[in-house]
C-alpha cells in the first residue's frame, strides 16, 4: 500500500505524481519503443492506428469527456485535416508546413461549428455537429478542384526535412511522437485553469459563470482545440490510409470515435488511450480469431480424435467471418460497458490498481453503486 | 453612497411580478439579511444581483460602479460571489479543483503558456493554492481535499460552496440559504462562520436565510420580503415583530 506523502503544493501539479508513476511510465516508454523492432510489419502497421485513434481519442476527450459537449461531427474534422494536408503536400508545401496549415484550418472549422455550441447542449448540439459532417462530406465529394471527389487522392508516406517515413516501423514512430506530443499539450492545459474552466462547464455552467468563466470563449477554445488536434491526427492518417476518398468521413467514423471515448471512459486521457487500444486492435483481434480458431480446432479434433470441435470451430470461425459481426461486436461491448462499467475500461483500471495497492484489503463493496437521491448520483 | 444598492429593481417573467420594485443597501462590513415567504422572490434578488437574470427595470450598484449591465463573468472579478441554493458544485471534480476554480477571475496566465505550462503558469498555480488553502484552513476542509464532490455529504458540500465562495476573493458575498438541509450543529458552525467572515475576513454579507434563530444570530439587518415586495426593514427583532411580516407568514 501506498501512502502519498506530500510537501510542497508542486506535488499537485507535477506531471507524474511520484517516482513509482515514472517508473511505469517509464517501463511503458521502453515496451512501445522496443515493441516494434521485434513484431511483425503488419502488426507495427496495426499498432499504428492506437496512435492515430489515440489522438482522435484525446481531441474528442476534451470535448466530450472534459466540456460536456457532444460531438457527431468529429470525422469531419479529421477528414477536414486529411484533405488540407494532402492538398497543401501535393502542392509542393514541406510536410511540417503542411501539418500546421492543416491544424490551423481545422483549429478555424473548429471555432466556426462551435459558435452554435453556445447556445445548444446535449442532443441538439449532436444533430447540429451531425448536420456540419454531413455538409463536409458533401463538400469533399463536390470540391473535385482540390479534394478530386470520388476519383479520391493518393497520399505517399511522409518526407520531413528530407528524411523519408516509408516503411511501416518508422511511420509507428512518427506517430507515436505525435500522440506522446499531444498528451502532453492536453495534459498540460487541463492542469492549468483552462481545464479547469473545461471541467466546470461540463459539470455547473451556471457556477463556472459565476466564479468568472466566460462561457462563450471557454466552449469556442474547447471546440478549436478539440478540431485542431483531430486535424493532426487527420495529417497522419491520410499517411496511414494513403488513399483518400469522401465516403471514408462519414457518421460511422464519428459514432466510433464517439464509442471510443465511452467504452474507454469519459473524463480521463487514460480513457481516451484504452479506447484507442480498443478501437484501433479490435478489427485485426477479430480477423486473427476467424483464421486460428478454425485451425486450432481442427488441429485438437484431429489430435485427440473428437471430431465435433472441428464443425463447432468451423462454425465460429464462418460467424466471424460474416459481414456486420465487427460492428455487432462493437455494438454488443458498448453496451456491455454502458451497463456495467459507466466509467469505461478506465473506471476498471482503476479497481483493478486498487485491487493491488490495496491487497489483501480490497474491499469489493468499494464501487458497489447505490441508489441515490443527491442530484449527482441520479445522473451516473 | 452605499456600498452596494438596489433601487428600483423589478423583473417580469410573463405576467408574473417577481420582484416588483425593491429598493435595499447594503452598508459596507455589515450582514443584511433577505427573508420572506416561499417564492417571495429572494433568490430571484440574488439572481439579478449575480447577473445571471437581466432585471426588467431598476439599477444595481456597486463599490460606486453601476453593474446593472455587467455581464455575469465578471462579477466574480469585480468582488461579488455566491453560493447557490440547490448547491452548484463541479461535482465530478476534487474538492481542491472546486476551489481552484473559484481563483477563475484572478487568472492572469494565457492559453499558450498554459498549453507548455511555463514556470510562470506553475508560480501562479502555486500562488491560487496558497490562496485556496487559506479558505479550506478557515473552514477545516482539510480532510476533503482530494475527495470528488459525488462522495462527499451533503453538510460538506454546504461548506465546500461557502469555501469556493471565498476563493475569489469577495468584498460582497451572496448566500443562498446558507442552513438549508444542514443539522443545529451544523447551523451553528454556520453562524460562526458568516459571524468571522464578518468580523475577521471584512467580508459583507448578503444572505437569504429562511432559519429565523440564525438570522437573528448573525443579522445586522433584516429585509422581509412578500410577493415581490419589500414589507419591512430594519434590526432582525423590529422585522420579526412588524404586522405585515407575522401576516405574510401565518396569513390573515
Amino acid at each position: 500500500m501506498r501512502f502519498p506523502f506530500k510537501t510542497s503544493y508542486n506535488q499537485d501539479i507535477r506531471l507524474f505524481r511520484d517516482r513509482v508513476d515514472v517508473f511505469w511510465y517509464g517501463l511503458l516508454a521502453v515496451a512501445v519503443l522496443v515493441l516494434p523492432l521485434l513484431m511483425d510489419e503488419y502488426y507495427v502497421g496495426e499498432s499504428t492506428w492506437v496512435f492515430i485513434y489515440g489522438i482522435c481519442g484525446v481531441s474528442l476527450m476534451v470535448l466530450v469527456g472534459y466540456t460536456g459537449l457532444v460531438s457527431l461531427g468529429h470525422a469531419a474534422f479529421l477528414g477536414i485535416g486529411a484533405y488540407a494536408h494532402a492538398f497543401f503536400i501535393m502542392h509542393g508545401a514541406p510536410w511540417v508546413v503542411a501539418v500546421g496549415l492543416a491544424v490551423a484550418i481545422t483549429t478555424a472549422c473548429g471555432l466556426i461549428v462551435g459558435l452554435p455550441a453556445l447556445r445548444m447542449t446535449g442532443i441538439y448540439l449532436a444533430i447540429a455537429t451531425l448536420a456540419f459532417s454531413v455538409i463536409i462530406q458533401e463538400v469533399f465529394s463536390r470540391w473535385e478542384s482540390v479534394t478530386h471527389g470520388f476519383a479520391g487522392m493518393k497520399v505517399d508516406r511522409p518526407v520531413i526535412f528530407g528524411v523519408a517515413f516509408a516503411d511501416d516501423r518508422s511511420f509507428y514512430y512518427l506517430c507515436l511522437f505525435f500522440l506522446v506530443i499531444v498528451l502532453w499539450l492536453t495534459r498540460n492545459l487541463l492542469r492549468a485553469p483552462t481545464g479547469r474552466a473545461w471541467i466546470a462547464i461540463r459539470d455547473s455552467e451556471i457556477a463556472a459563470q459565476s466564479m468568472g468563466v466566460n462561457l462563450a470563449i471557454y466552449k469556442s477554445m474547447a471546440f478549436a482545440y478539440s478540431a485542431g488536434v483531430m486535424g493532426l491526427a487527420g495529417a497522419l492518417f491520410a499517411h496511414k490510409i494513403a488513399f483518400l476518398a469522401p465516403d471514408i468521413f462519414n457518421i460511422l467514423l464519428s459514432i466510433q470515435f464517439l464509442l471510443l471515448v465511452i467504452v474507454g471512459g469519459l473524463g480521463s486521457l487514460h480513457g481516451a488511450l484504452f479506447g484507442a487500444v480498443f478501437v484501433a486492435l479490435l478489427p485485426p483481434l477479430i480477423a486473427i480469431l476467424r483464421d486460428s480458431i478454425p485451425d486450432s480446432m481442427a488441429e485438437f479434433a484431429a489430435a485427440t480424435g473428437i471430431t465435433p470441435v472441428a464443425s463447432v470451430g468451423a462454425a465460429v470461425g464462418a460467424f466471424l467471418a460474416k459481414p456486420g459481426v465487427e460492428a455487432g461486436i462493437f455494438g454488443l461491448i458498448l453496451v456491455l460497458v454502458i451497463l456495467l462499467e459507466p466509467l469505461g475500461m478506465y473506471g476498471r483500471w482503476l479497481k483493478i490498481k486498487l485491487f493491488f495497492s490495496t491487497f489483501p484489503m480490497y474491499k469489493a463493496s468499494t464501487f458497489k453503486r447505490q441508489k441515490s437521491y443527491m442530484r449527482s448520483e441520479r445522473l451516473r | 453612497m452605499s456600498f452596494f444598492t438596489a433601487n428600483n429593481l423589478s423583473i417580469n417573467f410573463g405576467g408574473i411580478k417577481a420582484v416588483d420594485g425593491v429598493s435595499f443597501d447594503v452598508e459596507q462590513g455589515e450582514v443584511f439579511t433577505i427573508i420572506g415567504p416561499n417564492g417571495a422572490g429572494k433568490t430571484t434578488i440574488f439572481n439579478l444581483v449575480s447577473r445571471i437574470y437581466e432585471p426588467s427595470g431598476g439599477k444595481l450598484s456597486f463599490a460606486g460602479r453601476d453593474i446593472t449591465n455587467v455581464p455575469p463573468h465578471l462579477i466574480a472579478a469585480l468582488g461579488i460571489a455566491r453560493t447557490f441554493q440547490n448547491i452548484e458544485l463541479f461535482e465530478h471534480a476534487t474538492l481542491l479543483q472546486n476551489l481552484l476554480l473559484a481563483r477563475h477571475a484572478h487568472k492572469r496566465s494565457s492559453f499558450w503558456s498554459e498549453l507548455l505550462f511555463l514556470p510562470s503558469v506553475r508560480r501562479l498555480e502555486i500562488e491560487h493554492r496558497e490562496a485556496v488553502e487559506k479558505a479550506i484552513d478557515f473552514l477545516d476542509l482539510q480532510q476533503y481535499r482530494d475527495s470528488l464532490i459525488v462522495n462527499l455529504p451533503y453538510g460538506v458540500r454546504k461548506v465546500t460552496e461557502l469555501a469556493r465562495a471565498l476563493c475569489t476573493d469577495p468584498r460582497l458575498l451572496l448566500l443562498d440559504e446558507p442552513s438549508s438541509g444542514l443539522n443545529v450543529e451544523e447551523t451553528e458552525d454556520m453562524a460562526f462562520w458568516i459571524q468571522d467572515i464578518k468580523n475577521v475576513l471584512g467580508i459583507t454579507v448578503l444572505m437569504v436565510e429562511h432559519d429565523m434563530s440564525l438570522v437573528s444570530a448573525v443579522s445586522d439587518r433584516v429585509m422581509a420580503l412578500n410577493y415581490g415586495r419589500p414589507i419591512a426593514t430594519g434590526v432582525p427583532a423590529e422585522v420579526q415583530a412588524h404586522p405585515e411580516v407575522i401576516r405574510a407568514y401565518l396569513g390573515g
